[in-house]
């Protein structure tokens, strides 16, 4: 049995102050697995994000990817096979050019400029997003920026894509759009989001998150159905997973 | 808005059309009388507007010369140079011929010059400008702060705007005694989450490869067209100074 794509053993992370902020952390990403991240405000999805893409480095536990061990000399191991897209899409985005800023990773990969060109056109091809190649990225709406943002990420063909909170600044067309742009992707994902109904269309699996811990993991619709747990850690059942009073059918919970 | 559409000038290699540019500034930047002058800014305005950049597009961007200008177009004429005579006999001191003259030279050649700027840079995307001076031998850490430099300040601009909205709308008067106090508090929170927006920006570029060294394309090589501007440009830059001179009453 090959090894999962993304390991983390007993991960932990202190500020330079020595404050906690994850603590014991372990779970698998495998090949092509959609995984959500759930926690309230603080649980330390972002820094997991971070630690997963080699801006932070663990201070506690271990990183693997493919079954190699990540360390500070082997950060390329991250790179090369982890995209991420950041809860801000400005903050992806500072070139004059979408093409630009697209181009960027493939680029800094030292990849010749036809490979960079290909990468950059099948990138804007699959987030929809061919006609903005020209525009200027901080005109454009906050929908086309996540577009962007995650053409950005992808045209550095990660075999694993970190999403932190993908829906923030989109509308409910451009939500349900860029689901179904996930799903087209088929690659791993790991989705950090406070958007639970969002995670629970997207990701068969999740991880709840509190105080920098892990406290679930498990199916999502058992998980985020579970009112007692979700309250615990302040959070709410997503509406979809809420039992109605239904004249005709009695009570269920309702499957979108 | 919709994508900057690249005339014929835009289209052209980047480091021709800017060297073309450089060319013209340094004849330029030694005009000697206000005719030579007037025709470099007509010129450049005439230039730009046919690139496609609108009148209001340049009268907003000259509008900061301008008014950078004043002050000096205002007290240049009372500057008496060797020779120079009060426009009115009587007075000892008051504003000369001669200074006035200076004040339209120093005035007509700052705005031909500002105005040669706006051609040569606003008919591309800023960065387009940037890989063209990294062509020329620009060097990489000075391009690298430009292009930071320009993307913090556009966000800088939003960021302020929208701030400003929040304030009118809780009742801030632009001119009441409270706008100064609040206006630079404002400005001092906003440089703030500028440095937090940097530290994310690094973070997102070093994700993408990023170790401290910008990687610009290479640019293409130039053209027939490409080298026709400079061409173009050369004779020029080198004509105008002698025509302004009446370098054939020299002889």
């Amino acid at each position: 049995m090959s090894a999962p794509l993304l390991e983390a053993r007993d991960l932990g992370y202190r500020y330079p102050t020595g404050e906690p902020a994850l603590s014991g952390l372990s779970f698998v990403l495998e090949e092509g697995e959609r995984l959500g991240l759930v926690g309230p405000n603080g649980a330390g999805k972002s820094t997991l994000l971070l630690l997963l893409t080699g801006v932070l480095t663990p201070t506690e536990g271990q990183l693997l990817v493919g079954g190699e061990l990540v360390t500070p000399a082997r950060l390329d191991l991250l790179r090369r096979r982890v995209g991420i897209v950041f809860q801000h899409a400005d903050d992806m985005l500072f070139t004059a050019e979408v093409g630009d800023d697209v181009a960027f990773g493939p680029r800094h990969q030292g990849l010749p400029p036809e490979e960079v060109e290909a990468r950059v056109r099948a990138a804007l091809r699959a987030v929809g997003a061919e006609e903005l190649r020209a525009r200027v990225p901080h005109h454009l709406s906050g929908g086309e920026k996540r577009r962007v943002a995650l053409a950005s990420a992808l045209s550095l063909r990660p075999d694993a894509l970190l999403l932190d909170e993908p829906t923030s600044d989109l509308d409910p067309r451009g939500r349900r759009e860029l689901g179904a742009l996930l799903r087209r992707l088929e690659l791993a994902t790991l989705v950090a989001s406070h958007d639970l109904e969002f995670v629970l269309s997207l990701c068969p699996r999740v991880l709840v998150m509190d105080g920098g811990r892990s406290v679930a993991c498990g199916q999502a619709r058992e998980l985020l159905g579970n009112e007692p747990l979700m309250l615990a850690h302040g959070l709410e059942r997503p509406h979809s997973l809420t039992p109605h009073a239904d004249p005709h059918h009695g009570a269920h919970a309702h499957d979108h | 808005m919709s994508a900057l559409r690249l005339g014929w000038l835009g289209r052209r290699d980047d480091r021709a059309r800017l060297l073309a540019f450089l060319l013209l500034t340094c004849s330029w930047a030694s005009l000697s009388t206000a005719g030579g002058a007037g025709a470099a800014l007509a010129l450049a305005l005439g230039g730009a507007l046919s690139c496609g950049l609108s009148p209001g597009h340049l009268a907003r961007r000259l509008a900061p010369v301008l008014t950078l200008l004043l002050l000096l177009v205002l007290l240049t004429p009372f500057w008496h140079p060797p020779g120079a005579a009060p426009l009115i006999a009587a007075w000892t001191w008051g504003p000369s011929d001669l200074g006035f003259q200076a004040a339209g030279l120093l005035a007509l050649r700052v705005l031909a010059l500002s105005a040669l700027a706006l051609w040569a840079l606003d008919v591309t995307p800023f960065d387009h400008s940037l890989r063209g001076l990294r062509g020329l031998g620009v060097p990489l850490p000075l391009i690298h702060t430009a292009l930071l430099t320009h993307r913090a300040l556009a966000r800088f601009r939003e960021d302020l705007s929208r701030v400003d909205a929040a304030l009118h709308v809780r009742g801030l008067s632009a001119r009441g005694p409270r706008a100064l106090p609040t206006y630079a508090s404002v400005a001092g929170g906003l440089l703030v989450r500028g440095v937090e927006r940097a530290e994310r920006l690094e973070q997102a570029m070093r994700c993408r490869g990023y170790t401290g060294e910008l990687i610009l394309p290479a640019p293409p090589r130039p053209g027939v067209a490409d080298l026709l501007l400079v061409a173009l440009a050369l004779p020029l830059a080198l004509a105008w100074p002698l025509v302004e001179r009446r370098w054939w009453e020299l002889l």
